[in-house]
């Protein structure tokens, strides 16, 4: 009895004493066109924003692909991604940076600092581009060939989403409830578009139209809006309200910009010539926590993320479209929060 | 790590579990193993908990770690997880797999942990505030209430009648910029004693360290990291008749610089903690039985500062609270019943009307019951009413046997059945936004066994327990986003958790030497079993942060007034996603105290060096948030006193 309880005391302290991990890094993938790369946000402070590339012919993946080439992790909360020259524009919010990557092998030619929290970025010019951030109040301005800030664009408040639609940047500005808009010429605002509540984000449509998902605030009672914007006239010429409790994010467009999805819970969809918010969802969550959804440039497919509960790998389903079957699904990293589609 | 370091810390390893092994052969007819005397503690107005496991800290470790946090002292003295985001930042411990806020931390009876967020910060706690510690596994702290389904840590500020006078003061200095300094007084006669403990700390934590999160790895500096603390407790203690009075009122203040992560940017965050209790207490004793009454107060406000934000926000709890107990022994039974009230309030912006309310009224009745000898048996049970609802009823039986009961050695196995839960937080159920007044308690079913051995030697004592506990806790509350963009608290899972604790002690003394000898070691897996989200990786796969292997020990030895302390602690591979698909590596630190004391009577000096993490590790306890290298103190203890004559 006591030789049992020796050996096996003995054995449990040592055996901890020695245990240690060994790492194997997956193999690299090269970024081809038609790859998809999933964001993942990973969890605040806990540094696990990640990578995951998959390609939709062979599905084959592959995870953690920014660590795997460039041996150090991505950083904290990726949030956004933009392709500009061949350059992958990584946006890492809470580590207040910018990765920039050779596309074609992920490896890492340049980080860009000096930002607060940085959000989005858009390209205005082939040699400048715009980062919207969060608490910065102000738009970091981007010189793409030193791959450094130069500049800023004093705005004020939570900036979001934001693109280019005649000739101007149209930023989402979230704490002011306005759409901002910047001439790239002169780097100056030159002009608001106040929207319902809480915009949180913004596509344009094939008529050049900008829809605007508004989040509203639920405490305040005050409901969700879908908006639209002529951006030739600089005002709101169509909106609709959402019904009270519900919670509408990440507003889509197909690429023919024909049709708007987002979702509430459940995946939604309406054409840019519907008059009424649509009240059947056309992918039903299912248990399932959808966290963004991304479409493929051919309008081929839908691709929505599950975070679970969002302290685990999270899962891709991708759809086809228009006939929304089912036809693969595949692991992200924690929190996948951003899909861009190589094109 | 250097090949040396390495070699070093397995005989490091080797020499902490040796003892043991030779032990074992030595005692070849020895039927072995269970638990010293200390397994079994009842404070004298509570039933002892029998058939659970109490551990009571060793007093030598209170006085070293005087001028620490009351974390360091449970670090060293069990092998319990102790999650720490750095020195000087956020620090509690969780029990059998469990987490901080199923950990229950009182001081004198009176409940710690915060209402809101149902958890302690142990760095707010400075060790040399408190004249013992004790540690309870599983369900003992049920007499003082629920909640503590891991286990809980009580605090003791208790009077020594013997002395007359007495002053300890000790101050340190070492690496990374750090002062700390403490001194208790102590003066009193056989009717009243006062005793007066201060403390304070000063730390830059100003250490370099190896970001391995940049390319190249290279060496930083931790900037913003410093931390200071004061502390304050006056008790007056007065026993006269039958009759026993304290007075105790304590105060801790902290003020900390809360670092960026080695990935993040920093937010430059900033905490203030103020911690405010005034208590009374009571004791009467009739032929047989004991009542006492006690009164507390307690305040504690949490100021909490982000610049990126640009927020400045500050929490508030008023929590008072009352007890009465008696205790009556009968023939070969003995009873308790406590009747305990606590009226919480927090104030926050974060509650809808910036201001929430619980008032909890527990009632609580138990036996102990020697049917025949050496058979013992408990029997716990405890109603909760909380905002006039009624609670779980949470009974629990315990059985101890001392199957060996001389005075040379014991043996005794122990085992248990309880029930438990621990009620949603403040926060849990009225964050705004994301709150859910819906939850349901976290209800828990549990059981231990064990076997614990002592035996007086010639020149000591050795002693040896194992127990293994398994644990079920449903209704697992979780936080994440919900419908509106916030995260909100759900009843989401089914936990299991079963693992197995051991320790051995060995004390001696030859001639002028002494040695003390402890060795802790806890193997937990904790799993979830259940889940509501049907794509939940997390099933099967262990809670995150929650290590499966636990071991700490240490070894003193005294010669003619020099002494030497080594103490060695190993943290196992902890998981940081539900899913378990990312790590954190295990983690070995050692830590290497010499010293000399010049003592006569009660009178003296005591010149000591003291080396943390003595094999220069570099860890994450947390991912990305880096930890100090080996770091070197130096300090002197000044020591005088009388003792009142027989």
């Amino acid at each position: 009895m006591k030789w049992k309880w020796t050996i096996l005391y003995c054995c449990l302290l040592g055996l901890a004493s020695c245990r240690k991990e060994q790492d194997t890094l997956p193999e690299t993938a090269l970024v081809s066109p038609g790859s998809v790369l999933v964001l993942n946000e990973g969890n605040y402070t806990y540094g696990n924003a990640s990578v995951t590339w998959y390609h939709p012919d062979s599905t084959a993946i592959r995870q953690d692909l920014f660590e795997a080439v460039n041996n150090r992790p991505l950083g904290d909360v990726a949030q956004s991604m933009a392709v500009i020259n061949g350059k992958g524009y990584l946006v890492v919010n809470n580590s207040s940076k910018i990765e920039v990557v050779n596309l074609s092998d992920f490896k890492s030619v340049a980080t860009i600092t000096g930002l607060l929290s940085p959000r989005y970025l858009l390209p205005v010019s082939s040699s400048k581009a715009y980062v919207t951030d969060i608490y910065a109040d102000k738009i970091h301005i981007l010189d793409l060939a030193t791959q450094s800030k130069v500049g800023e664009i004093a705005c004020s408040g939570w900036t979001e989403d934001i693109l280019l639609a005649n000739g101007k940047a149209w930023v989402v500005n979230y704490d002011s409830s306005r759409i901002e808009i910047i001439d790239p010429n002169t780097d100056q605002k030159i002009g608001s578009v106040p929207v319902p509540k809480s915009p949180s984000s913004m596509v344009s449509d094939t008529l050049g139209k900008l829809w605007v998902l508004s989040a509203g605030d639920n405490l305040q009672s005050i409901a969700p809006t879908l908006s639209r914007i002529d951006p030739s006239t600089q005002s709101v010429e169509w909106s609709q309200t959402f019904p009270m409790g519900a919670a509408p994010t990440d507003l889509n467009i197909a690429p023919d910009g024909q049709r708007l999805y987002y979702f509430d819970q459940h995946i939604y969809s309406l054409n840019i010539a519907d008059n009424v918010l649509p009240s059947v969802p056309i992918i039903n969550a299912s248990g399932r926590l959808f966290y963004t959804l991304g479409l493929s440039p051919d309008g081929g497919r839908l691709y929505a993320a599950d975070a679970i509960d969002y302290n685990q790998r999270g899962k891709v389903y991708v759809y086809q479209l228009p006939t929304l079957q089912p036809i693969d699904t595949f692991a992200s990293g924690i929190i996948p929060g951003y899909f861009y589609f190589v094109q | 790590m250097s090949f040396s370091g390495f070699t070093m810390k397995w005989i490091t390893s080797l020499l902490v579990a040796l003892p043991l092994f030779l032990y074992c052969q030595g005692q070849k007819d020895t039927v072995i193993v269970i638990t010293d005397a200390a397994i079994v503690i009842a404070t004298p107005n509570s039933l002892a908990p029998l058939g659970f496991k109490v551990r009571e800290v060793d007093s030598i470790t209170m006085v070293e770690k005087q001028t620490q946090g009351i974390d360091q002292v449970l670090a060293t003295e069990s092998a319990i997880y102790l999650k720490s985001y750095g020195v000087g930042s956020l620090s509690t411990i969780s029990f059998r797999g469990m987490g901080a806020n199923h950990t229950r931390l009182l001081w004198n009876g009176m409940v710690l942990n915060s209402s809101m967020n149902g958890t302690i910060d142990l760095t707010t706690l400075p060790a040399g505030l408190f004249d013992r510690v004790e540690l309870q596994y599983g369900n003992s702290s049920l007499q003082t209430g629920s909640g503590g389904i891991g286990g809980g840590v009580q605090l003791f500020s208790k009077p020594d009648w013997r002395k007359k006078h007495s002053v300890l003061v000790t101050q340190e200095v070492g690496s990374f910029h750090s002062w700390r300094g403490a001194a208790k007084i102590t003066v009193g006669n056989r009717q009243w004693q006062s005793n007066t403990s201060l403390m304070y700390v000063h730390q830059q934590n100003d250490f370099t360290f190896r970001n391995v999160a940049l390319f190249g790895e290279p060496q930083q500096k931790q900037t913003r990291a410093a931390f200071q603390q004061y502390g304050l407790v006056q008790e007056v203690h007065g026993r006269f008749k039958n009759n026993e009075l304290s007075l105790i009122g304590w105060v801790a203040w902290a003020e900390r610089e809360i670092p960026p992560t080695m990935i993040s940017s920093d937010n430059m965050e900033g905490q203030k903690d103020v911690l405010l209790f005034a208590a009374a207490e009571w004791t009467k004793h009739f032929q047989l039985s004991i009542l006492q009454a006690k009164s507390n107060y307690k305040f504690d406000k949490i100021r909490y500062s982000n610049a990126l934000l640009q927020l400045d926000t500050a929490s508030y709890t008023h929590t008072l609270s009352n007890i009465l107990t008696y205790d009556l022994p009968f023939k070969k039974w003995r009873f308790s019943a406590r009747f305990d009230n606590q009226n919480q309030v927090a104030l926050s912006g974060y509650y809808s009307n910036g201001k929430k309310r619980q008032l909890i009224n527990g009632l609580f009745a138990g036996a102990t019951f020697i049917p025949i000898q050496p058979i013992e048996l408990l029997l716990y049970l405890r109603q909760e009413l909380i905002d006039n609802q009624l609670s779980p009823f949470l009974p629990s039986f315990g059985l101890n046997i001392k199957l060996l009961d001389k005075r040379a050695h014991s043996l005794a196995i122990h085992g248990n059945w309880h029930r438990n839960y621990r009620y949603p937080t403040l926060n849990d159920r009225y964050w705004a936004a994301g709150g859910n007044p819906d939850l349901k308690q976290e209800v828990s079913m549990g059981t231990e066994g064990g076997i614990g051995f002592s035996k007086w030697l010639k020149s000591g004592k050795i002693a040896a327990d194992i127990t293994g506990f398994y644990l079920l806790v449903d209704n697992w509350i979780l936080w994440q986003p919900g419908n509106f963009g916030y995260w909100s608290p759900e009843n989401i899972r089914k936990v299991k958790s079963r693992g197995l604790e051991a320790s051995l002690q060995f004390d001696g003394q030859k001639a002028d030497w002494r040695w003390w000898f402890r060795s802790n070691y806890q193997f937990v897996k904790a799993t979830v079993l259940e889940s509501t989200n049907g794509n939940d990786l997390s099933i099967g796969n262990d809670l995150i942060y929650t290590p499966r292997h636990v071991a700490s020990g240490y070894i003193r030895v005294a010669f003619q007034g020099w002494y030497l302390s080594y103490n060695h602690q190993f943290t196992g591979k902890r998981y940081t996603t539900s899913d378990n698909s990312e790590s954190l590596q295990a983690f070995t630190t050692g830590e290497i105290i010499v010293g000399k004391q010049f003592l006569k009577a009660l009178k003296g000096l005591d010149i000591f060096v003291n080396v943390k993490n003595l094999w220069n590790e570099s860890y994450q306890n947390i991912a990305w948030r880096p930890m100090p290298g080996r770091a070197y103190y130096g300090g002197i203890r000044f020591s005088w006193g009388k003792d009142l004559q027989q």
